[in-house]
C-alpha cells in the first residue's frame, strides 16, 4: 500500500488523528495546571501551603533586609511587641499589628485593629485571603506573598 | 505555572491551525477563508490572554483559554457547516470578546455593590420570561423567541442571567425562612413561563440553578428533598396536560418506533453520533446534512460524526474543567453575593452542556437548547461571554 501526501483522504485521516491528539495533550495541559489544587487540597488537613513573605521594602528596622524570606507557616503575627513572630519595631506599627493564618486550605490576613491598617495591593482590609503576588503594606514595610518552593 | 499556560496557548493555536488547514483543503481550489478564520482566532485567544496578563496578572486564565478552546472546536465545526454561519458566529464571537473584556477591564469596584438592585433584576426576570410569551414567534416547536424587525433573539437567555443576579441578591443575607418566600415565588413565576413556552430545556436548567443555589445559601438538604419532590409533582402535571411533553417523553423511551416520524431528529442524531465511531470519519467525511439543526443544539452529534466521539468527550471534559475552575473562584469570592452568583452561573453553563449532550445522545429526554460556547447562536454565545466575565472578574479577587 503506497501513501500519497497529497491524497486528500490520507490528509484527512491525519489530521483528524492530529486535531484529536492536540486537544487530549491540552486536557492533560490543563489537568497540570489544575494539579496544583488537588496538592493544596490534600494539604489542607493540618499542614500549610508552605507560601513566604518576601521584603520587599524593610522600611520599620528590625531584623530584616530587602530580599529576606519569612515563612508564614501556619501562623504569623506581626507588630511591634516582641512577642510577635515577625518584629517592625517602628512607632508607627501597633503593638499586634496584623496576624496571617492558615484556614481551609488559603492563607487569611486579619488586620488586628492596628491604628494605621493594612494595605493589600494598596487597599485598606480588615480580613482578606492572601494570594501569591499580593504585596501586603504595613506602615513603610512592603511584603509580598510568594508560593515558590 | 505561566510557563505552562504558554505551552497550553500554544497548544490551541496548533489545534486550530491544523483544524482549518483541514477545512481549507476539503475544497478546490484551496479556501483562503480558512486562513482569515485561524488568523481572526489565534489574534483573539493573542490579544485577549495579553490583556488578561497585563492587567490583571492574578486573575485565572485558564478559564478563558478553556472557553476559547470550545469556541475553536464550535468554529471549525461551523466553517465546514457552512461559511455564511460561521462567519456570523465569528462576528457575534468578536462582539462577545470585547464584551468580555469590557466587563472586566471596566468593572473596576467589587461586583458586591450590585448586590443592591435586586428588584431591579427581579423586574429583569419577569419581563424577560413574560416577554416571549407574549410576543414571541413559534421556532421549532417552542415559543421563546422575539423578533424586532429583522433580528430575532431569546429573551429567556437574558432572564436566566437576570435571575441568576436576583437570586444572589435576594438569598446573599437569607436568615429566617420566611425571606425564601419571594424567591421562591419568582422561581415559580420563571418556571411557569418557560412552561408556557414549551421551553422545557431552559425551564430544567432555571430548576437546576435555583435548586443550587438555594442549597448553597442555606445548607439545608431540606430545601432539596422539597425542591425534587416539587419539581417531580409539576413534571407529572404538566406531564398530564401537556402533549409536547408527553410526546417527549414518548420519543426517548422507545426513539425505534417513530424513526420516520417524532423521533427522526434524535435517531439521525444517534446515527450520526454512531457512523463516526471514536475517531470520526475526518472532516467534511460525514453527512452531517441528515441531521436538524445540526448548527446549534445538534452541534454535539454532528461534532462527533466528524471529529470522532473522542472529540465529543473531549467537549465534555472541557466543560467539566471550566466547570470546576468557575467554581474555584466562586471559593475565593469574598462575599455572599458574588459567591452566590459565580456558583450560579458555572452551574448555568455545566447543566446546559448536560441537558443538550444528555438530550442529542438520547441519555435524558431531548429538549432544544445550545450547546455553551460552541453552538451557532448570537444570543447564546453573547451569554455564556458575559457569565464567563463575570466568573474572570471575581477569580481575580473581587476588590
Amino acid at each position: 500500500m503506497r501513501f500519497d501526501l497529497l491524497d486528500l483522504s490520507f490528509f484527512g485521516i491525519l489530521l483528524k488523528i492530529v486535531l484529536i491528539v492536540i486537544i487530549y495533550i491540552i486536557i492533560v495541559q490543563a489537568l497540570k495546571i489544575m494539579s496544583r489544587d488537588v496538592k493544596r487540597g490534600s494539604l489542607a488537613g493540618g499542614k500549610n501551603l508552605g507560601w513566604k513573605l518576601r521584603i520587599v521594602y524593610p522600611g520599620d528596622g528590625g531584623n530584616f533586609v530587602e530580599g529576606d524570606s519569612v515563612p508564614i507557616g501556619n501562623k504569623l503575627t506581626i507588630g511591634r511587641n516582641k512577642f510577635n513572630q515577625m518584629v517592625l519595631p517602628s512607632p508607627s506599627v501597633s503593638n499586634y499589628h496584623a496576624k496571617i493564618y492558615f484556614e481551609d486550605g488559603r492563607y487569611m490576613l486579619e488586620d488586628l485593629n492596628s491604628t494605621n491598617g493594612t494595605f493589600i495591593n494598596g487597599i485598606v482590609v480588615d480580613k482578606k485571603s492572601l494570594q501569591p503576588g499580593d504585596e501586603i503594606s504595613i506602615s513603610q514595610t512592603v511584603l509580598t506573598v510568594t508560593d515558590d518552593e | 505555572m505561566t510557563k505552562r499556560l504558554k505551552t497550553l496557548q500554544f497548544l490551541i493555536y496548533l489545534f486550530i491551525f491544523f483544524g482549518f488547514l483541514n477545512l481549507a483543503f476539503l475544497g478546490k481550489p484551496i479556501d483562503p477563508m480558512a486562513g482569515v478564520f485561524f488568523a481572526v482566532i489565534t489574534v483573539i485567544v493573542a490579544v485577549t490572554s495579553w490583556v488578561l496578563k497585563k492587567y490583571y496578572p492574578m486573575g485565572d486564565r485558564l478559564i478563558f483559554l478553556l472557553a476559547m478552546l470550545l469556541c475553536s472546536i464550535g468554529m471549525i465545526m461551523l466553517f465546514r457547516l457552512s461559511r455564511t454561519i460561521a462567519l456570523k458566529q465569528l462576528v457575534w464571537l468578536i462582539i462577545g470578546i470585547v464584551m468580555f473584556l469590557f466587563v472586566v477591564l471596566y468593572l473596576k469596584k467589587g461586583l458586591v455593590k450590585y448586590a443592591g438592585y435586586r428588584y431591579v433584576f427581579l423586574a429583569g426576570t419577569i419581563a424577560f420570561m413574560a416577554m416571549a410569551t407574549f410576543i414571541g414567534v413559534e421556532i421549532l416547536g417552542a415559543k421563546n423567541w422575539v423578533k424586532i424587525g429583522p433580528y430575532g433573539f431569546q429573551p429567556s437567555e437574558f432572564g436566566k442571567i437576570f435571575l441568576i443576579l436576583y437570586l444572589s441578591a435576594a438569598l446573599s443575607d437569607i436568615r429566617s425562612r420566611k425571606q425564601l418566600i419571594e424567591p421562591g415565588i419568582v422561581i415559580i413565576i420563571s418556571l411557569g413561563f418557560m412552561v408556557l413556552q414549551k421551553d422545557l430545556g431552559t425551564a430544567l436548567i432555571i430548576f437546576a440553578v435555583s435548586v443550587t443555589m438555594v442549597y448553597l445559601a442555606t445548607s439545608k438538604k431540606l430545601y432539596v428533598l422539597i425542591s425534587l419532590g416539587l419539581f417531580g409533582a409539576g413534571g407529572a402535571a404538566s406531564y398530564a396536560v401537556f402533549g409536547h411533553i408527553r410526546k417527549r417523553f414518548m420519543i426517548w423511551l422507545n426513539p425505534w418506533d417513530y424513526v420516520y416520524n417524532e423521533s427522526y431528529q434524535l435517531v439521525q442524531s444517534m446515527y450520526a453520533i454512531a457512523m463516526g465511531g471514536l475517531f470520526g470519519r475526518g472532516l467534511g467525511m460525514g453527512h452531517p446534512g441528515y441531521v436538524a439543526v445540526n448548527e446549534s443544539d445538534f452541534i454535539f452529534s454532528v461534532i462527533c460524526e466528524e471529529m470522532g466521539l473522542l472529540m465529543g468527550l473531549a467537549i465534555l471534559i472541557l466543560h467539566f474543567l471550566l466547570f470546576y475552575r468557575s467554581i474555584r473562584s466562586a471559593l475565593h469570592a469574598e462575599n455572599n453575593f458574588t459567591k452566590l452568583l459565580t456558583a450560579g452561573l458555572s452551574v448555568m453553563t455545566a447543566t446546559q452542556a448536560l441537558v443538550i449532550v444528555g438530550g442529542v445522545t438520547g441519555f435524558i429526554p431531548l429538549t432544544g437548547i445550545t450547546l455553551p460556547f460552541v453552538s451557532y447562536g448570537g444570543t447564546s454565545l453573547l451569554i455564556s461571554f458575559l457569565s464567563l466575565s463575570i466568573i474572570q472578574k471575581v477569580s481575580e479577587g473581587d476588590e
